[in-house]
């Protein structure tokens, strides 16, 4: 049984289809690469748990499918995430403009405290690259995005990815409530109330 | 290493504790389904019946075939494990909770990801989604849309957002939408006829196919052909005055104007809820046509107005659907309202009971009680054999209250041995810190003991299978349970943070 704790924070994979996204998340939780025929770990929500600095971070890792028809159902899976990781395939220039439509997306539709991270995946392939570093690296730092090159198959910045993405969260610090009963619910009470001061905020402005 | 071990344990522990949620969240449902379960049947009704005619359209069109979806043929061939998954989706409909429900979903899914690691396929999210949407479309279970929003509704979120049975219950939702949003222009069908052979369950005409040469101008076409149509049903309903209505309702009617100029309108308006979005108004060009059109047909409009006036209807069923819906509501917050005061007045007066065996008068303050909740199926056995025969049963009443205290007795020995254990964990850790590695292999060695001992407790829950044999007793101490493993998991976490700092 997978363990749910109000402190996880879901992260999306979006990107093209063929993209590596599976085995991205499959490297990150299970330490394994395989090759499409050989895995035996199917679609589900993989989870991992992380301590960074002076924070536990519990991580649910969603897989989504990439192909074009699908595309309009993705804001279903997004929904109540905190981060959301856009793969791009550095031998495919096709799929690095699916990626950037994808950050389009997520800037519009997605949460303010998002944190976005742009990867391009496969980079144990430098041979047949369609996509320049430079290129994508410049258009991450336009949009404010972590960027990294990736391989799900030597394992190269894998960890880092997760790790960046881990320090970039919001900290939940860890105290005894003083009444557990009124923690039985696990509805963060004061969250709302900042959520509500701060529209307070814009409306005076 | 030895972080991660901790980690573990607390993941353990955090199982533990949703475990014992679950109990309770399946208990709760059980009684409250028939109350809730046909409001939710009824604010669905109309969507559910909509949707179903739709799958059986869309199969008899033979559109959806494999093939669209680039499934293997191989996948298909396995028919047992094909027809285990669909009969795992068709029992939805008899579950009642909505635990039992999303495990009827994650069942169906775990099927066809068996199928797809078997046959060598790619069993990652591109291809288990369109697999998935396929075994709905051809079993059609009934009430897929009152399914889900029951579900949606009466589970505990965090499950939904973080699981696995959460993940595919995801999946569910987004195929339904998926099926609900398909567009005309996949199939190179002619969007309006497309969209009424799917509405109407009657219709036998085919909706006919776009020609390529003359696909440019189909607003053109359209236009001409609703002439040469007799008299539509939208039209006959349709006043200059009402031209404003059709803009605020946004009803997707094959005859808006402006899904026709914006092929692409359907799938913005799948995302709903994009706040930036500004409303789309018919532009004056689509308006003069519109008019254009209601002139030619208004000679016969006054007549045959009030004979078949489907459109109007349509609106006004909305709104009544609203106000039905504000006040179901209102309805079901009233019920829960009820329902749990009566469970604490069950519990204290238990309470009482444990601390004076004897007292006879109580016992009936109780029996009125459990008169009052008639939901309860537990309560309802009860009180069969209370009106039988009041006093054999106060004694047996005495007899469960003793055997319960005994139990009771045992485990909270076990909580006040573990307990101890925690407080000389913590002393031992801040005590000696010359001794840290050694400590720290003992605590890990303790923390693993404790364990076992939940492992006892957890054993004994485990042998209530069926819902109705669980007492208001055993409630308190699944929630001194529950509490204690919160504490726990605190304690655990600020360990964690002092270590590794």
């Amino acid at each position: 049984m997978t363990f749910v704790t109000p402190n996880a924070s879901k992260i999306v994979i979006l990107g093209d289809s063929g993209v590596g996204k599976t085995s991205l998340a499959l490297r990150f939780t299970h330490n394994e690469f395989h090759d499409l025929e050989l895995s035996t770990v199917g679609a589900k929500c993989f989870t991992k748990s992380v301590h960074v600095a002076d924070k536990d971070v519990h991580f649910s890792i969603w897989d989504t499918a990439g192909q074009e028809r699908f595309q309009s159902l993705a804001p279903i899976y997004y929904r109540n995430s905190r981060a959301a990781i856009i793969v791009y395939d550095i031998t495919q220039k096709k799929s690095f403009h699916e990626a950037e439509r994808w950050v389009d997306e997520m800037k519009r539709h997605g949460d303010e405290d998002l944190v976005i991270a742009l990867i391009g995946n496969k980079s144990d392939l430098n041979e047949y690259r369609e996509v320049k570093m430079k290129v994508a690296q410049e258009y991450a730092l336009k949009n404010n995005l972590i960027f990294l090159e990736t391989s799900a198959k030597t394992g190269e910045h894998v960890e880092d990815l997760f790790m960046k993405i881990a320090e970039m969260l919001p900290s939940v610090h860890a105290k005894i409530p003083e009444n557990l009963d009124h923690n039985f619910g696990i509805v963060s009470i004061s969250k709302l109330e900042e959520k509500e001061k701060r529209k307070e905020k814009k409306n005076c402005c | 290493m030895e972080q991660n071990k901790l980690m573990d344990l607390g993941d353990k522990i955090q199982s533990k504790t949703l475990e014992i949620y679950n109990i309770f969240e399946q208990y709760t449902m059980l009684n409250v389904y028939d109350s809730i379960y046909p409001h939710i049947l009824q604010t669905n009704k109309k969507k559910d019946q909509l949707l179903s005619i739709r799958i059986k359209k869309l199969i008899q069109l033979q559109i959806l075939t494999p093939e669209f979806f680039h499934l293997n043929s191989k996948l298909l061939e396995q028919k047992n494990l094909l027809e285990h998954a669909k009969s795992n989706l068709n029992k939805i409909n008899s579950k009642k909770t909505p635990q039992d429900k999303m495990d009827c979903i994650s069942g169906c899914c775990q099927d066809l990801l068996k199928i797809l690691i078997e046959k060598g396929e790619d069993s990652s999210a591109d291809n288990l989604l369109p697999f998935f949407i396929y075994t709905i479309l051809n079993t059609n279970p009934e009430n897929l849309y009152s399914n889900a929003d029951y579900i949606e509704n009466f589970r505990y979120s965090p499950v939904i957002s973080m699981s696995e049975s959460g993940y595919f219950f995801i999946n569910f939702m987004s195929s339904i939408s998926f099926l609900e949003t398909l567009q005309a222009k996949d199939f190179e069908f002619e969007s309006s006829s497309f969209e009424q052979y799917l509405k109407d369950p009657d219709s036998q005409k085919l909706p006919q196919k776009i020609d390529k040469s003359k696909s440019k101008s189909t607003i053109d076409d359209s236009e001409e052909k609703s002439k040469n149509v007799k008299i539509n049903n939208f039209s006959k309903s349709i006043s200059p005055k009402k031209i404003k209505n059709i803009n605020r309702h946004k009803i997707n009617h094959p005859l808006h104007f402006s899904q026709k100029i914006n092929p692409n309108s359907g799938l913005r308006q799948t995302r709903s809820f994009n706040k930036k979005k500004k409303e789309k108004r018919i532009s004056k060009k689509d308006l003069k046509k519109f008019q254009k059109h209601f002139k030619f047909q208004k000679v016969n409009y006054e007549e045959k107005m009030e004979e078949n006036d489907s459109f109007v209807i349509v609106d006004i069923l909305d709104q009544e659907n609203q106000n039905q819906i504000e006040i179901q509501d209102e309805l079901q917050i009233i019920e829960f309202e009820e329902d749990f005061p009566n469970k604490k007045n069950l519990n204290q007066n238990q309470n009482k009971n444990q601390n004076l065996n004897e007292n006879q008068n109580q016992n009936q303050n109780q029996n009125q009680n459990q008169n009052q909740n008639q939901n309860q199926n537990l309560n309802q056995n009860q009180n069969e054999n209370l009106n039988q025969n009041q006093n054999e049963n106060q004694n047996q009443n005495q007899n469960q209250n003793e055997n319960q205290n005994q139990n009771q007795n045992q485990i909270q020995n076990q909580i006040e041995i573990q307990d101890e254990l925690q407080i000389i964990e913590f002393e031992e850790d801040f005590s000696n810190k010359e001794n840290q590695n050694q400590n720290q292999n003992l605590n890990l060695n303790q923390i693993e003991n404790q364990n076992e001992n939940q492992n006892q407790i957890d054993y004994q829950f485990a042998n209530i299978q069926s819902f109705s044999e669980i007492q208001p007793n055993d409630f308190e101490l699944l929630f001194q349970e529950y509490k204690r493993l919160l504490q726990e998991n605190q304690k655990l976490k600020i360990l964690l943070s002092k270590k590794f700092q």
